[in-house]
């Protein structure tokens, strides 16, 4: 047997050894940054179901990139043949070169360049080598064919299925080039070694054939090893630097979230491996409406997390409404929301806060606190409408904040000021519990969302009116007529997508209106969002008027959401009339209505259309 | 008294404009450009459920008015001028924090 | 606007004679009807317009008259007492509508002209889908239209029964109606609430409607003049009293009336049990936050524009009022020769600015129709 060696080999090894020495560091940092209760979980996790559950989500995510497929399935096909392609050129390399060497442990070089050291039937066993090769030309084809795609969404973005693609820096831009590179460059040295020997599969064998009929492939045959040991080394070298560190970080993301770790504040590096894992994929630039309304302001995701990553500060990091959408769009499933809120630093604002709406509150026994958070008093329509639903349902009830002096805490936390946040909360927590009311129902999304997941109020229920009106109905509590009319359903972010609440608002709508309304969780932004504390109102005005036209172009009578500040940032932009749910279910509310008939003329609560 | 605003308040509430240096309010204008459009209608005061607003930023310095913020935003709904009024008390936070040691 | 429910307003509603308007008889028409040549057009019957015909008609200019309601008399029809002086709407009325009988003049009621378009020197009037007229030139005196104050959500009109706007609240006196609380007693207080859909970005208004300050003092007077023990308070962010009478008028609501006038522009207003209402302000002259809880909440609304939309011809209606090509020196419509604007739908005005600005178009417009015809000569 020959010597399995040539020198061109170094090249590709120091290159590979830096992203290797780099992974194996940065897994040890990853694991060493944990909470001491993550790395308890990491420790059971290792040895539960949930490992075969990890391994399982990265072949389907790493490799095949199944979500990706399921959002835009022309870019997923761009992703699946680069990752699952190369996977599979890799793995068949290593399998044939075992075979033939019967040697496990050879070193990785010998199954990149095998077909440099066994262009032909040099070695036993050599009728297998047919098969082999044209496996091997079937993948490398693949893989070609997603590079074509990756080129053509790097300067026709539109033709994969994408508004926009990120913008890259220098250094990624270095290492795209060597990706690109790659398989050609593989191409060539394969074809012409096999032409050289008059070997090799459909796509080598005869590219192979023509090199041998314009010249003599021979000579040319080390010089271009080289080339593709050079293109490797380069890249492998720029890995750990670029968007494709995401590579060997993203399956170590899925085992570590599969474990239960999650980002949070006491364990910092588990945010950097969401990082590392942003694959710089773009798929969360289309899902921000700000890439509408604020062309060139990189606020997006992809720039947020490439710029943590590199330790900038984040651009317009404030500016970015934390609605979400680029969260669930996410195929990598990197934890946006939670990680931008972290970003948001405390200045120190609210703590120590004497709300005077908290006392006196206490004593008032009854079954249902409502409480209609801050905002919903800038939009009296919607407390109103509540006034009468409790009163119709028969209900023993207590309007807790009827001063508009209470705060759920969420507002503070959205801002970054968690402290201040967590002490409201623990005033509030003890407030609603001894009222001793077995139900709170909250107007505002932004107060249930908060009260639903960080509140502890052990015995008592947290319900947005939605839900509770949805109860009702289907208890019989209250009856409402049909409207005839059709209405479009405005999913407010913290409701739908912040907190899953997609079926009640379906349900009451649905028996309201003839509209088909089903939610999916994949609602758009008012703009009116909390979150993005930095923007101006006429952008958010912009946003609000962009989603206002898609959600209205089948021309509903009406638009229904269930959010005050939905409602308030809907209506300066829309000629349609916009209700909160609260509104039209009080508005068609059957049997003993107290409600007078406001106007005539009119077909829904008498607005009639900017009169 | 001199104020972070670099207003001098005396103790007969005067306020000295001759004094005034207007650095602190001009740096946080170039991050919050509306905050000058004030017109101290008192809007978002009356709607804070703190009773605060961001009219207390406005005039002269009174810091506890911001530390109990809720950052709730009513004040951004009411406000007749479009100011940002959120965006507003997180500055004015921030250069307190960065005025803190300097002044 | 649509007429409100009125539930603790007690109706005294009569009909009154001189509001008639112009389907009566009862004045003589005067001017012999002289051939004439050209024809002008007149959109809109309030005081601008009628000003406007007057002037016309004077100047021996025929008239057609294209009113959307059924009587003349714009939004005066509404109205109980004129600032400053108090005279009763009903006698403005007259004195305005007396130079409307004219034998040149051609009344066109119920006819709503949504466009007008310029061709080759004459202009169509249209209707919704049908040409209603044409003229050698158009005067439009389309007035402004009320801000529409459910779209400021958190004062509660159209939600809450105790609150009203100005307007409705001049149709309160107009028709004689009685504001009781909610014991059907006298109200102990009522708050007057400035800049409602005027200066406020909120609802995209940049612009100072210059009249509801001087309305809310104007009304503040004639409900303590009607219920002596009721408190009254108006809100205001700026007092702007500009007109003749109108400084003085403010400093009678304060001195002889003791109208409380408080420097805060009131952010919300919710409903206590009783059906009162709560409203939330600051003092800003006090630097304190205030409550305070009233009867009666009566929103001093603004004036939106109303032309653009003819203007345009697309029914549309932007926020800010059409402005003239040389607004300083005229009234003309750019890019359409031989149109003019008269009254409120140039911007806001009283209503001797608008008998002004209606007088002022007609002879603009008598101006171009000579230049017109000399020059075609
Ligand atoms: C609450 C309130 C109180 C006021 N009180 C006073 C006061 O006491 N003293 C005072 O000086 N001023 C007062 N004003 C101002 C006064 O109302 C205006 O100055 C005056 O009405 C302007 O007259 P106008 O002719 O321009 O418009 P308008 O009075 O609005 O008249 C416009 C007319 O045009 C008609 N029209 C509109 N569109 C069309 C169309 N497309 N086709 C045909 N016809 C059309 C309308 O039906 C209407 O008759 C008050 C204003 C308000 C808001
Ligand atoms: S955050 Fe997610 S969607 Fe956005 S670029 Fe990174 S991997 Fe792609
Ligand atoms: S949270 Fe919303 S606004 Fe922020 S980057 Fe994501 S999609 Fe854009
Ligand atoms: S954001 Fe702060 S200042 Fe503004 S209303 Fe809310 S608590 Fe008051
Ligand atoms: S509401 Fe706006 S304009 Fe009015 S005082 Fe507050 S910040 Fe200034
Ligand atoms: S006239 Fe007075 S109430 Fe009216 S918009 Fe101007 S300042 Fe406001």
């Amino acid at each position: 047997m020959e010597k399995l060696f040539d020198p061109f080999v170094l090249l590709f090894t120091a290159g590979f050894s830096v992203t290797g020495i780099w992974f194996i560091y940065k897994v040890y940092r990853w694991l060493a940054g944990l909470s001491s209760a993550d790395r308890s979980l990491v420790f059971h996790g290792v040895f539960s179901a949930r490992l075969w559950k990890a391994l399982i989500e990265t072949i389907s995510e790493s490799l095949i990139h199944r979500k990706v497929f399921s959002r835009n399935p022309r870019l997923g096909y761009m992703h699946m043949s680069l990752a699952f392609g190369w996977f599979m050129l890799i793995l068949i390399g290593n399998i044939e070169s075992t075979w033939y060497t019967g040697d496990l442990f050879k070193p990785i070089y010998v199954s990149v360049f095998w077909r440099f050291f066994d262009p032909g039937p040099a070695f036993p066993r050599a009728a297998w080598q047919p098969g082999f090769a044209f496996i091997m030309d079937l993948f490398l084809l693949l893989v070609l064919s997603g590079l074509l795609f990756a080129i053509v969404k790097r300067f026709r973005s539109r033709l994969v299925g994408l508004k926009r693609t990120t913008r890259q820096q220098p250094v990624d831009r270095l290492a795209l080039t060597a990706l690109w590179l790659i398989f050609p460059a593989r191409l060539i040295a394969e074809s012409m070694t096999c032409g050289a020997h008059g070997t090799g599969s459909f796509l080598t064998g005869t590219l192979g054939h023509l090199f041998s009929f314009a010249f003599s492939p021979s000579p040319l045959v080390l010089p271009t090893w080289w080339f593709y040991s050079f293109i490797l080394s380069s890249f492998f070298f720029l890995l750990p630097f670029t968007r494709y560190a995401h590579i060997p970080s993203e399956p170590v993301l899925i085992f570590l979230r599969r474990f239960g770790v999650r980002v949070s504040i006491e364990s910092p590096s588990f945010t950097d491996l969401n990082l590392h894992a942003c694959s710089s994929c773009g798929i969360c630039l289309d899902a921000c409406q700000l890439s509408e309304v604020m062309p060139g302001k990189q606020v997006q995701s992809n720039y947020f997390n490439r710029a943590l990553r590199n330790g900038a500060n984040p651009p317009h990091q404030w500016d970015c409404l934390l609605c979400g959408r680029c969260g669930s769009a996410c195929p990598v499933g990197v934890e946006l929301i939670p990680i931008r809120q972290l970003q948001r630093p405390d200045t120190g604002i609210g703590r120590g806060l004497q709300l005077p709406g908290l006392v006196g509150k206490n004593g008032h026994k009854v079954t249902i606190l409502y409480f209609a958070g801050c905002m919903t008093h800038l939009t009296p329509g919607i407390i109103s409408s509540m006034r009468k639903i409790f009163d119709q349902s028969g209900a023993s009830w207590h309007f807790f904040d009827a001063d508009g002096q209470n705060c759920c805490g969420r507002p503070l936390k959205l801002a970054g000021q968690t402290q201040a946040a967590s002490e409201l909360k623990k005033k509030l927590e003890q407030d609603f519990l001894r009222s001793g009311a077995g139900l709170l129902v909250t107007s505002c999304p932004i107060c249930f969302r908060i009260f639903n997941e960080e509140y502890r109020l052990p015995g008592m229920r947290v319900l947005h009116h939605s839900q509770y009106i949805s109860e009702l109905l289907e208890w019989k509590r209250i009856k409402v007529g049909p409207s005839g009319l059709s209405a479009a359903y405005h999913e407010p972010c913290e409701l739908g997508r912040g907190s899953g609440i997609l079926v009640e608002p379906g349900l009451v709508i649905r028996s309201l209106f003839h509209s088909d309304v089903t939610p999916s969780g994949e609602g758009l932004c008012c703009g009116g969002s909390l979150g993005g504390v930095a923007l101006e109102p006429e952008v958010r005005k912009a946003v609000a008027r962009g989603a206002a036209e898609q959600l209205t172009v089948n021309h509903p009578d009406v638009l229904i959401t269930a959010c005050p500040l939905c409602k308030k940032t809907f209506k300066p932009v829309t000629s349609i009339p916009v209700q909160d749910i609260a509104e039209a279910t009080a508005h068609y509310l059957i049997a003993g209505s107290s409600m007078p008939e406001r106007r005539k003329s009119t077909k829904v609560l008498g607005y009639e259309i900017n009169k | 008294m001199k104020t972070k605003f670099g207003f001098d308040i005396h103790d007969n509430r005067q306020i000295d404009l001759d004094l005034e240096d207007t650095r602190f309010a001009d740096e946080v204008a170039v991050v919050v450009k509306s905050w000058k459009a004030c017109m101290k209608c008192g809007a978002c005061v009356g709607t804070c459920p703190v009773g605060k607003g961001v009219l207390n930023l406005t005039g002269i310095n009174y810091q506890p008015a911001l530390t109990t913020c809720l950052m709730c935003g009513k004040c951004l709904l009411v406000c007749p001028r479009g100011i940002n009024t959120r965006h507003l008390i997180l500055e004015v936070m921030n250069k307190y924090r960065e005025y803190g040691k300097a002044v | 606007m649509m007429p409100r429910e009125k539930p603790y307003i007690k109706s005294n509603r009569q009909e009154i004679p001189a509001f008639a308007g112009m389907t009566s008889d009862a004045q003589p028409v005067t001017g012999n009807r002289q051939p004439v040549t050209v024809r002008v057009a007149v959109v809109g019957g309030g005081p601008a317009g009628m000003a406007a015909v007057g002037a016309l008609a004077a100047m021996h200019i025929g008239v057609d008259w294209y009113e959307k309601e059924d009587r003349v008399g714009g939004k005066l029809n509404n109205y109980h007492q004129l600032f400053p002086d108090r005279v009763p709407a009903s006698e403005a009325f007259g004195q305005l509508v007396k130079g409307t009988y004219h034998n040149h003049i051609d009344r066109h009621l119920g006819k709503a002209i949504t466009s007008v378009g310029v061709n080759a020197g004459r202009i169509s009037l249209n209707g919704k889908d049908h040409k209603i007229g044409e003229a050698d030139a158009v005067i439009l005196a389309t007035g402004f239209d009320f801000f529409d104050a459910r779209h400021k959500e958190e004062f509660g009109y159209g939600i809450y029964k105790h609150v009203i706007t100005s307007a409705d609240l001049e149709t309160v006196f107009a028709d004689g109606d009685k504001l009781l609380n909610v014991n059907g007693s006298a109200p102990a207080s009522v708050a007057f609430v400035h800049c409602v859909g005027s200066r406020d970005e909120q609802v995209g208004v940049s612009y100072c409607s210059r009249l509801c300050c001087i309305t809310g003092i104007k009304q503040a007077i004639q409900i303590r003049r009607e219920y002596r023990e009721t408190r009254v308070y108006n809100f205001y962010i700026d007092m702007r009293a500009f007109g003749r009478g109108y400084e003085e008028l403010y400093r009678e609501a304060q001195e002889n009336h003791g109208v409380r006038f408080i420097r805060g522009r009131v952010s919300e207003a919710s409903e206590d049990e009783q059906g009162r209402i709560r409203v939330k302000a600051e003092d800003t002259l006090m630097s304190r936050p205030i409550k305070l809880t009233v009867d009666w909440l009566v929103l001093l609304i603004g004036m939106s524009p109303s032309c653009s939309a003819v203007l345009s011809g697309k029914g549309e209606r932007e926020k800010s009022f059409t402005n003239a090509e040389n607004p300083l020196t005229g009234s003309a419509v750019k890019g359409q020769p031989g149109v003019f604007l008269a009254g409120c739908c140039a911007g806001p005005m009283s209503i001797p600015e608008s008998v002004a600005s209606g007088r002022s178009a007609a002879v603009q417009a008598a101006e171009y129709l000579n230049k017109k015809n000399g020059n075609s000569e």
